[in-house]
């Protein structure tokens, strides 16, 4: 088979930073008021973005990854011709801003309580450079961090006004959009990083894989319930074109965009969204919701109704552990101890033998290796909840429940899932809406208005395809006054299903922007001011 | 007749729009089209959406309660947008049809309105659409004569008689009709063998009249004949057989009616609140809540305790 040319790709777009072990980022952006001196610019710049190439044959892990991309008004900054530009995406051109109504970034997500430098009289932005740097033993950031973001104040400095850092992150006006994994201290001054978010959340375990992406000796196994289901119930990496510009995509063609396909291949468009948490509002609701849901349930503790409550909103346990593996708090008990011995084994140095390394595949497995062919109806896991909505898996096939049933109607529709936590706090004590903490979310793939777009539109602000009316995701979604959520019951059950109702507004925007993220061809391309659509 | 199918008439009608320019008592001449597709911008849409809802004048087919579905455009042309392939040696070699000469394209005579409509009927009789053509006159005859006012022949439409024959004059077949009120398969019969055996009977008698000449000693061309006769009319009965059954209407889904649609839209937010008052209550508070949902939202009630045509409540303009 055909291999990518990973040292052609930015390195964001192959793999996800924080997994890697960089947990810490600094996101930058930036205006470009002279042509000549943006392409200089990205011409120093590009020299320092991390390619896609694997560590071992790049000469090992660096201490920093650089990757940059370009918003529409960035491109026609930089003086990238008007027969390129036309071609390029309606949503690209209108930006995230004006694409509103069909994101649902409405009343609490308003454009004007965006972060300032969204807002006019904030430049336009015009490129993303992210900084993402590896932990230090105590938690802290390498200081490599510092030292990448203090040479490109030096290079925006050089510019004499030709490029300048547009600020005005949060209440603060950052200069940068800092972010980091939730850290959790370990005594002895260590601390490590969590996949957790601010809701207590296990985060960023579903991931597309697509062909050409790993290694093909751990293609195989990372697949399963992360890519495409085959009628045969095996799962196959998705096509590459899904997610990386000028390769056949999984409707066997190479998705159209501006000539020249030089600077398209290889390079892919990026959503990138800044999402607060109303962490206050969330535990506010979960506990008003349990006490209800217990009487209903009749359930022995508020605690387990608190954990249900919250695993059915998500389709998975805190711990990450889903739904369709443990369906209930009983059930989820021994995955739950099987994950603290493993998390544990990972903390002191990762497994070691063979019996080790096999039950740490094991789980790893078991979060992700489902379909929803047993659970038409969600009696275990809701139809509305979030993993459902986001990655349909087989669910939307015409013969859902059948053994044969594919995950067709989700193949085209799937993102590649970046970014990290903002705000420090993950003192479950310290709880507000309020405040700077939330999401940097980064959704990476070849269309965004089919795919970012459509998943965020029609899956988690609407609920048609899942025969949920226009109930939204319960967690991520747009709430209306009277948004609500359906929690099936199993017929043969003696209690009722369960409707969360009146559900607050948990998650809102506070800034984003589309992105192309070009090749390394490309970037040179684009330095030298030589892109040609003839 | 397709026009009737699965329990709604669906009107389609082509009016043949004015070639001639109006001229303004003050002199101003202007572009029936044009005035037609000015018109349809200015009329209300139903208060379905945040960007419709509010704007104080509800959609005028919401008041013709039988519509379903209502649509007006303007066709401006149907043309081939190409030619018509030929092999190109062929054509060098034959002189005919070289690639620089011209081909005839097709093109509509007129620009016409269309309107197209979907609304409840029991069997598709003529007078069910003169019922619907009388209403449609009632509560928009402002509208009505403002848009076909700018199409051919209809001068003389300035009575709900005038507007029927004008409707009717100009009315085509619909071909693909569409609803989809079936929540479970609908009942349809296959055709089985027994439907075939007229055409099957025919078929024999042929042969058997055949088979009796030939013991009579009559000439083998004859009997050819008539086998061959009895296959063409079996052929025919059978073809008629297939496409009489696929002429008759889809049957019509269970409560798909408009005033059942819209009281089942209408139950389905009073019992969901209904459902979420409830939740956690003892038996007998429930039993209560119960009777008064019965009592107030009377769900075998179609003309109170409904939905309003073309309003989704709980829209409002953002």
């Amino acid at each position: 088979m055909r291999q990518l040319d990973l040292a052609d790709i930015q390195g964001t777009i192959v793999r996800a930073y924080p997994r890697e072990g960089f947990v810490k980022a600094r996101y930058f952006f930036l205006n470009v008021q002279d042509p000549s001196k943006g392409r200089d610019f990205v011409d120093a710049v590009r020299r320092r973005v991390t390619s896609a190439e694997p560590w071992q044959t790049a000469g090992g892990k660096p201490r920093v990854a650089v990757s940059i991309g370009f918003s529409f008004f960035g491109l026609a900054a930089l003086g990238v011709p008007s027969g390129t530009l036309r071609g390029m995406p309606d949503e690209f051109i209108d930006g995230m801003a004006a694409r509103a109504t069909i994101l649902g970034d409405i009343e609490l997500s308003n454009h004007d309580r965006w972060d300032e430098l969204w807002r006019k009289p904030s430049p336009p932005v015009h490129i993303w450079i992210a900084v993402d740097a590896q932990a230090n033993a105590d938690g802290t950031p390498d200081a490599e961090l510092e030292g990448t973001t203090q040479w490109l104040r030096e290079l925006v400095a050089a510019s004499g006004e030709g490029v300048r850092l547009v600020t005005g992150h949060g209440p603060e006006k950052a200069e940068f959009q800092a972010a980091s994994a939730l850290m959790m201290p370990l005594g002895g001054g260590r601390a490590v990083p969590t996949p957790k978010e601010h809701f207590g959340f296990t985060d960023a375990i579903g991931d597309p894989i697509y062909e050409g992406q790993l290694d093909p000796a751990k293609e195989a196994l990372a697949a399963i319930g992360q890519s495409k289901l085959m009628p045969d119930q095996r799962w196959k990496p998705l096509a590459a074109g899904e997610f990386v510009l000028g390769h056949p995509d999984e409707a066997q063609e190479i998705f159209p965009v501006a000539a020249p396909l030089e600077l398209m291949r290889n390079g892919t468009f990026m959503a990138y969204r800044k999402l607060h948490q109303n962490t206050a509002s969330f535990d506010e609701y979960i506990d008003k919701s349990a006490a209800l849901y217990r009487t209903v349930k009749k359930m022995s503790s508020l605690d387990e109704a608190k954990l249900t409550l919250r695993a059915k909103m998500i389709g998975r346990w805190d711990d990450g552990v889903p739904l369709m593996a443990a369906p209930d708090y009983a059930a989820w008990q021994p995955h739950k101890a099987e994950g603290v011995a493993v998390a544990e084994m990972l903390y002191a140095g990762g497994p070691r033998t063979p019996e080790e390394i096999k039950r740490v595949a094991a789980y790893v497995r078991m979060l992700d290796d489902f379909t929803y062919a047993d659970d038409v109806d969600g009696v275990r896991c809701p139809v509305s909840s979030h993993i459902r909505r986001a990655n349909t898996r087989d669910m939307l096939d015409p013969n859902p429940g059948k053994h044969g049933a594919t995950s067709v109607l989700n193949n085209r529709r799937r993102i590649l899932r970046r970014g990290l936590p903002y705000g420090l706090s993950n003192d479950p004590t310290v709880r507000a809406d309020t405040g700077e903490h939330g999401i940097i979310f980064m959704a990476l793939c070849a269309s965004l208005f089919r795919q970012f777009e459509f998943v965020q539109q029609q899956w988690m602000n609407y609920g048609l395809d899942f025969n949920a009316g226009n109930d939204t995701c319960p967690v991520v979604g747009y709430h209306r006054e009277d948004a609500k959520f359906v929690i099936p019951a199993d017929p043969k059950s003696d209690t009722p299903p369960f409707i969360c109702a009146a559900i607050p507004q948990f998650v809102t925007t506070r800034g984003g922007e589309y992105f192309f993220l070009p090749s390394l061809t490309a970037l040179r391309l684009l330095a030298m001011g030589t892109v040609d659509p003839t | 007749m397709p026009n009737f199918d699965g329990g709604h008439y669906f009107l389609t009608v082509l009016a043949p729009i004015k070639a001639a320019l109006r001229v303004d008592p003050d002199g101003r001449r202007r572009s029936p089209a044009h005035l037609i597709r000015e018109e349809l911008a200015f009329l209300p849409t139903a208060e379905q959406t945040k960007a419709s809802a509010g704007h104080g004048g509800n959609s005028p087919f919401a008041r013709v309660p039988r519509t379903h579905f209502a649509r007006f455009f303007v066709l401006d042309d149907v043309i081939y947008n190409g030619r018509q392939p030929s092999d190109v040696l062929l054509g060098t070699l034959t002189r005919a049809a070289p690639l620089t000469s011209a081909q005839p394209v097709d093109r509509l005579a007129a620009k016409y309105l269309v309107f197209t409509a979907a609304f409840d009927a029991a069997s598709g009789a003529p007078s069910e659409l003169d019922a619907y053509l009388t209403t449609l006159w009632e509560e928009m005859q402002g509208q009505l004569i403002k848009l076909f006012g700018n199409c051919e022949g209809s001068d003389k439409v300035t009575t709900a008689e005038g507007f029927r024959a004008y409707i009717k004059k100009c009315q085509i077949e619909t071909t693909l009709p569409f609803n989809d009120y079936w929540i479970a398969p609908p009942p349809l019969e296959s055709l089985t063998l027994t439907s075939f055996l007229p055409a099957i009977g025919v078929f024999a008698a042929g042969v058997l009249i055949a088979v009796i000449l030939a013991v009579l000693g009559v000439h083998w061309a004859i009997e050819l004949a008539i086998v061959v006769v009895g296959v063409v009319v079996a052929v025919w009965w059978a073809y008629r057989t297939v496409m009489h059954a696929g002429a008759a209407p889809f049957p019509t889904a269970p409560n798909s009616d408009l005033p059942s649609v819209l009281k089942a839209l209408y139950l389905q937010r009073t019992f969901t609140a209904f459902a979420i008052d409830g939740q956690g209550d003892d038996d007998a508070t429930l039993h209560r809540k119960f009777g008064e949902f019965l009592a107030r939202d009377k769900p075998d009630d179609l003309t109170s305790a409904t939905q309003p045509a073309g309003i989704i409540p709980g829209i409002e303009k953002p």
